[in-house]
């Protein structure tokens, strides 16, 4: 079955160029580009995973990380950034937001299309949180 | 601890006041009260010296007297002896001859106002007395003690005293004329001396305020008295005299004693003062004759004693004086001393605690400059990572879909969209490394221009019309409008980074303006309106954009401020710097009319008339 990923980042570029990325791998992807309109049509239960940048306007990634899963407890969500990873600031937003999170589900950009696929099909095939 | 020191260190001036008021206080307590323990042993220390002396003094005078006494008796000896009064002669010219020369003889020695010979019977034979003196010639004197007592002893005889009938109170003294060869009695030769005169040589017996002298003879008559002349002839004992001393015990015990051969001294006072009397007996021949009182109104040697005191009074007050001026001036001294020392010590505290200041925010200004840089590297790393992200992702796609000859299911379209995005990304990057490389020049210190000779008008016209065909690429509904200043403007300036400054500023209206215009305009800046002293020129960059953010505005000029989804927020920094370096201000405002924003730029401008000299 075709896995659904949502993907947002608010670079139109980057979202052109990991949407085209994904389908071309066989997964069915979702994009936007403004956090705000892709928590209003965001689609519960629909997901296999969500992917969040972190560095946004309006909203920052570690707020849609909890906003989304207020909505859908049950989807998996990653991080997609070009920030150094897991550096002690994210793991402190993390923390005030009483969350910790595996250092799989971050993503560094830029990334190998290769590495991508292989990340984004064992964070699908993870058993449930 | 602290406190108390501080309590010190405060009022040090009036500490130091109050130690110099004790020090005196104390001084002159202690010195008073030294002065009244050893004043009264002063005191009694020098009457005891003055009683000695008096006491020794009194004993000379007595010695005198008893010589001068000696010395006449052995003149009269010489005239008793004498050729002529041997052979019997008792007057007549030659014993007259001889008896002036030697009454002036005696009169050298003391005073005598009578020389008399007798002859065997005591009648006066020859006599001299001296002015105003009654003479006895012929006058029978064996009625007189002496002579008895002469005649009898055939001895020489000092006689008590006695008064004639002038009433005045004289001694006499008789020498026997002894044949030399038969030892027969031929007659006397003798001297009458009036007491008052002849004592007056050996004291004072006018004044009784001051040390006066009393002489007695051995039946207590007063031969001499400085008390009161009315008592000369008195018998001490008798009532006139006794009613004078008012009975005074101490003087008559002592009085009595003198004339029993008890020499002493006493201390009374019969009413008329305290007085000191010492005594001496007058010794003729191994037997006393006359008794001496030296009397001294006490008064008058306290008064002598106090002028002693009060010039060693005198002499310590001025060393304890003089000693505390020079510990009160060491106290003034210290004090300043302190007061000079404290000062430094403030001023040295104070200077350190500047310099630790200063070292403390030169410590917390590396500190944010630590941590920008830092924030620097994390935001320039995840710019730079963004525009790798579509370069990789879309040429590793394309390559994909190339080598799979996956090719029916690349659109034309879809590649030429591959394609743009790409060169946009790879345009971008480079954008963004120019810019960083910039900011680390900036930001290091090592930016430097290249400036040069070069006309304003040119170099915006370029700009502008490199921008517009960009426009018109885009089909941009924006339109750019220049208008060159009527006067050619000369700026010596980097042409390089000049363009790179309108270039910016115009990328940035264009980002921000979707249509209307951007209006281009230059002034020359003037004393009068612009209140400027040197001439510049206000490069004007009106748009009719969206405007400036209202939080974005204040910091629109720092690092990494952006609200555009492209761009790299580090245009208008670089901006700022490249003006500032040229020696230029730049600031932004939005329009009054509420559309749009306008950036303006100042630059220094070289005058024509320089500009001829300088190419000569």
């Amino acid at each position: 079955m075709t896995k659904r990923i949502l993907l947002i980042d608010d670079e139109p570029d980057i979202t052109f160029t990991v949407k085209d990325i994904l389908e071309d791998n066989g997964f069915k992807v979702d994009s936007f580009n403004d956090p705000i309109l892709a928590l209003n049509y965001y689609k519960v239960n629909f997901y296999d995973l969500v992917i969040l940048d972190i560095k946004m306007p309006k909203m920052d990634g570690f707020e849609l990380y909890t906003k989304i899963g207020e909505k859908d407890p049950q989807v998996k969500i990653c991080f997609f950034t070009a920030t150094a990873m897991f550096t002690e600031e994210i793991k402190k937003a993390l923390l005030t937001l009483g969350k910790t999170i595996n250092e799989v589900y971050f993503i560094q950009k830029p990334i190998r299309i290769e590495v991508l696929i292989k990340k984004i099909t064992l964070i699908i095939n993870k058993n449930k949180k | 601890m602290i406190y108390d020191r501080d309590f010190f260190f405060k009022r040090r001036k009036e500490i130091g006041l109050i130690s110099v008021v004790v020090i005196i206080i104390s001084s002159f307590s202690l010195f008073f009260y030294q002065q009244n323990i050893t004043e009264q042993n002063v005191k009694n220390s020098i009457f005891a010296q003055y009683k000695d002396r008096q006491i020794e003094s009194t004993q000379a005078i007595s010695e005198h007297i008893s010589s001068d006494l000696k010395l006449l008796k052995s003149i009269l000896q010489g005239i008793a002896d004498s050729s002529l009064l041997q052979q019997g002669l008792l007057y007549g010219d030659r014993i007259d001859k001889m008896m002036q020369e030697k009454f002036s003889e005696v009169n050298n020695v003391t005073k005598v106002d009578t020389i008399f010979i007798a002859d065997k019977d005591d009648i006066v034979s020859y006599e001299i007395v001296s002015e105003g003196t009654r003479r006895f010639i012929n006058i029978d004197l064996s009625f007189r003690e002496y002579i008895q007592e002469t005649k009898n002893t055939l001895r020489s005889t000092f006689s008590d005293g006695f008064k004639g009938i002038d009433t005045i109170e004289r001694i006499a003294l008789a020498v026997p004329i002894v044949n030399s060869s038969s030892g027969e009695f031929m007659g006397i030769v003798g001297v009458k001396i009036p007491t008052e005169s002849f004592f007056s040589l050996y004291g004072n017996i006018q004044d009784t305020n001051s040390q006066f002298l009393v002489v007695i003879d051995k039946k207590g008559t007063l031969l001499a008295v400085g008390a009161d002349k009315s008592l000369v002839g008195k018998n001490f004992f008798g009532e006139f005299v006794q009613n004078f001393t008012n009975h005074n015990p101490i003087l008559m015990n002592l009085t009595q004693n003198l004339l029993q051969g008890i020499p002493g001294y006493a201390i009374y006072d019969y009413g008329k003062g305290e007085r000191l009397t010492t005594n001496a007996l007058v010794f003729i021949q191994g037997k006393p004759l006359y008794f001496i009182q030296i009397v001294t109104p006490t008064t008058t040697i306290y008064s002598k004693i106090n002028n002693v005191l009060f010039e060693e009074k005198l002499t310590m007050f001025s060393l304890i004086g003089g000693i505390i001026a020079a510990i009160t001036a060491l106290i003034i001294v210290l004090i300043k001393w302190n007061s000079i020392l404290n000062n430094e010590v403030k001023k040295r505290t104070k200077e350190l605690q500047e310099s630790n200041r200063e070292i403390a925010l030169a410590n917390e200004e590396l500190k944010v400059h630590d941590k920008m840089q830092k924030e620097f590297i994390n935001v320039a790393a995840h710019e730079l990572r963004t525009p790798i992200m579509p370069i990789i992702g879309l040429s590793e796609l394309l390559y994909n879909k190339v080598l799979n000859k996956n090719e029916n299911n690349l659109k034309q379209e879809t590649l030429k969209e591959y394609l743009q995005t790409l060169v946009r990304n790879a345009y971008r990057l480079q954008k963004l490394v120019e810019d960083i490389l910039d900011v680390t020049k900036i930001e290091s210190r090592i930016f430097k221009l290249n400036t040069e000779l070069f006309e304003l008008n040119e170099v915006i016209s370029n700009v502008v019309t490199d921008f517009e065909n960009s426009i018109k690429n885009k089909n941009s509904k924006v339109q750019i409008l220049y208008e060159p200043n009527r006067s050619k403007i000369f700026v010596n300036a980097d042409k390089t980074r000049l363009t790179q400054v309108i270039s910016n500023i115009l990328d940035n209206s264009l980002k921000f303006t979707q249509e209307g215009f951007i209006i281009i305009t230059t002034r020359i800046t003037n004393k009068e309106k612009d209140d400027d002293k040197d001439n510049k020129v206000i490069v004007i960059i009106k748009d009719s954009g969206i405007g400036i953010d209202n939080e974005i505005l204040p910091k629109l000029f720092t690092k990494f401020v952006t609200k555009s989804n492209q761009g790299t927020g580090l245009g208008l920094f670089i901006v700022k710097k490249i003006i500032e370096a040229h020696g230029g201000k730049i600031w932004a405002e939005n329009n009054s009319n509420g559309i749009g924003s306008t950036f303006y730029f100042t630059l220094p401008i070289v005058k024509t008339s320089e500009i001829v000299i300088d190419r000569g």
